[in-house]
């Protein structure tokens, strides 16, 4: 009754909710970085939307089942075989005893979920099974998985019935992406204001992970670099540091900080944060929060059908 | 301190506060049905999720609680913590510079430390750091030139105006003067964090001997 982790590639770990109103002790959010991708891939196998899958960062993987199953595979557009051969993104698939399932290197994008139709047994730990990495706790032993790691498995519920994301609710992910953003609480310290976020092209660096991303691109001028009294930070946040480049905070990132916070990526795009890779480009558009409201009321109502009671947190 | 509040999409921050007063209206704010509730040194940040509370809404509230009376006074439901602390080698590896920015010997350090009213003004940075405020004005105590590769958890730090509390051994930057022997951080305790904000903190004094028999790890 368990999945074998064959090749556990660059980052995979368990990922499931995020840890909920634990920020006042300086417990990051954490769970799937792309929340919507985690709730797709759970949707084509008769799961929770955010019950624990595995999240796979830029490919490749191997898993090998143990028992029969029924997987599914969204995210990061990439390549999947069964023993070899062509499987396909975003619908339910079954795999026998001894069945060994290949994810390759992503296309575009950064992240991939497997999800599985029964329950990842790690055990629940403030609330949730996803993994912090920078912690260390959570997940199976706080880490991201290894070769060789066997995930015990639950029962399954009844039979899974075969099913398709319908194509239109299919996210695409290309290179480029366009982030919405609100201005931030020091969004003043920008001399040309937030038209300066919005003018340029902005590069994920290679110094990226779960807890946030480092960008390039021409420096932002500030009327004064020097540091903020420490308050919260949260998802989606972009830090300017003295260097002028912005640091956009991830799903991992820490709960405080001392970097002026010049905006953020509204609560309705925060879930595309975990599709960015080294090298991946975006341009930041700002709207004001009651739009931002508004987007993510609009987004929710596009996904309600497919995906009842789907949360973008 | 004139206070004024941010407003993002799912999230706000009342700011201008004194760190007690934030950690007052933390605890008012519980139970008004925010998701996270952090307060910073000199803000408190409430986040919502717009599913179920409008921006209006939650922007209102904050209006009211900022407004409203909840007293300068930390909550007194929490009882002050006792930390036991050992400030001798090879724990207090920066005393004698912290010692010397703060006009007073390597010997009068530990004394004067523990005799502050501490207080817990906010928890931050890794899960359970704990950042403590006193009321005598500190020199601005800068970060070390050269991190340390490793730091011990337990480690006590002095910083700009702030003591710090390291819950997990790791790299850091601030000054250490000290080692406590409680545990601050567990994610599998029924009440994860040893100290919240505004609560007290008192530091009593022991030796390395006593550090080493109270955390188990060789003197």
């Amino acid at each position: 009754m368990s999945l074998t982790v064959v090749k556990a590639g660059l980052q995979s770990s368990i990922q499931a909710a995020p840890f909920r109103r634990l920020r006042k002790l300086a417990v990051p959010s954490g769970g799937a970085a792309d929340g919507l991708s985690l709730a797709l891939a759970n949707q084509l196998v008769g799961r929770p939307l955010d019950a624990a899958a595995i999240e796979i960062a830029l490919g490749p993987a191997e898993f090998r089942a143990d028992r029969a199953l029924a997987v599914a595979v969204t995210g990061a557009p990439c390549q999947v075989q069964i023993n070899g051969e062509e499987a396909e993104p975003h619908q339910t698939l079954h795999l026998e005893a001894g069945d060994v399932l290949a994810i390759g290197r992503v296309w575009a994008g950064c992240r991939v979920y497997l999800a599985l139709s029964a329950a990842i047994e790690v055990p629940e730990v403030l609330g949730t099974r996803s993994t912090l990495i920078g912690a260390g706790f959570g997940g199976l032993e706080g880490r991201a998985l290894a070769d060789g790691d066997v995930l015990a498995l639950g029962e399954d519920g009844d039979a899974v019935p075969a099913l398709v994301t319908p194509p239109e609710l299919q996210p695409f992910f290309g290179h480029g992406f366009v982030l919405r953003v609100v201005a931030g609480p020091e969004s003043d310290r920008l001399a040309l204001g937030m038209a300066a976020l919005a003018r340029k092209r902005w590069r994920v660096s290679s110094r990226s992970s779960r807890m946030g991303l480092k960008l390039q691109g021409t420096p932002l001028d500030l009327n004064s670099a020097a540091p903020i009294r420490s308050g919260a930070v949260f998802p989606g946040i972009i830090q300017c540091p003295p260097d002028g480049l912005p640091y956009l905070i991830g799903c991992e990132g820490q709960t405080t900080g001392g970097y002026p916070r010049v905006g953020q990526v509204i609560r309705a795009d925060r879930h595309l944060i975990g599709q960015l890779a080294p090298n991946a480009t975006m341009l930041l558009v700002p709207v004001q929060p009651d739009q931002a409201e508004q987007i993510l009321h609009e987004k929710l109502k596009l996904w309600a059908e497919w995906l009842p009671g789907l949360a973008l947190a | 301190m004139s206070q004024s509040i941010y407003c993002a999409d799912d999230w706000l921050m009342i700011q201008g506060l004194a760190s007690d007063r934030a950690a007052a209206l933390a605890a008012a704010a519980e139970g008004a049905g925010w998701d996270d509730i952090v307060p910073g040194l000199d803000s408190l940040s409430l986040s919502w999720n717009p599913a179920q509370r409008s921006l209006e809404a939650a922007r209102a509230a904050a209006e009211a609680l900022a407004g409203s009376d909840a007293h300068a006074a930390p909550p007194t439901t929490v009882a002050p913590a006792t930390l036991h602390i050992c400030y001798e080698a090879p724990w207090a590896h920066d005393a004698d510079i912290v010692a010397e920015l703060l006009g007073l010997t390597s010997d009068d350090l530990p004394g004067w430390h523990a005799a502050q009213d501490w207080r817990v003004a906010m928890l931050g940075f890794q899960p359970g750091f704990a950042y403590l405020t006193c009321d005598a004005r500190l020199p601005d105590i800068p970060r070390l030139a050269d991190p340390r590769a490793r730091v011990e958890a337990g480690s006590v730090g002095l910083l700009g105006q702030i003591c710090g509390l390291y819950p997990h051994a790791g790299p850091g930057g601030w000054p250490i003067i000290g080692r406590i022997a409680e545990t601050l951080f567990d994610a599998h305790a029924p009440s994860p964090a040893l100290l919240q904000a505004g609560q007290q903190v008192r530091f009593e004094r022991i030796d390395a001997n006593e550090l080493a028999r109270r955390t188990g790890g060789a003197a």
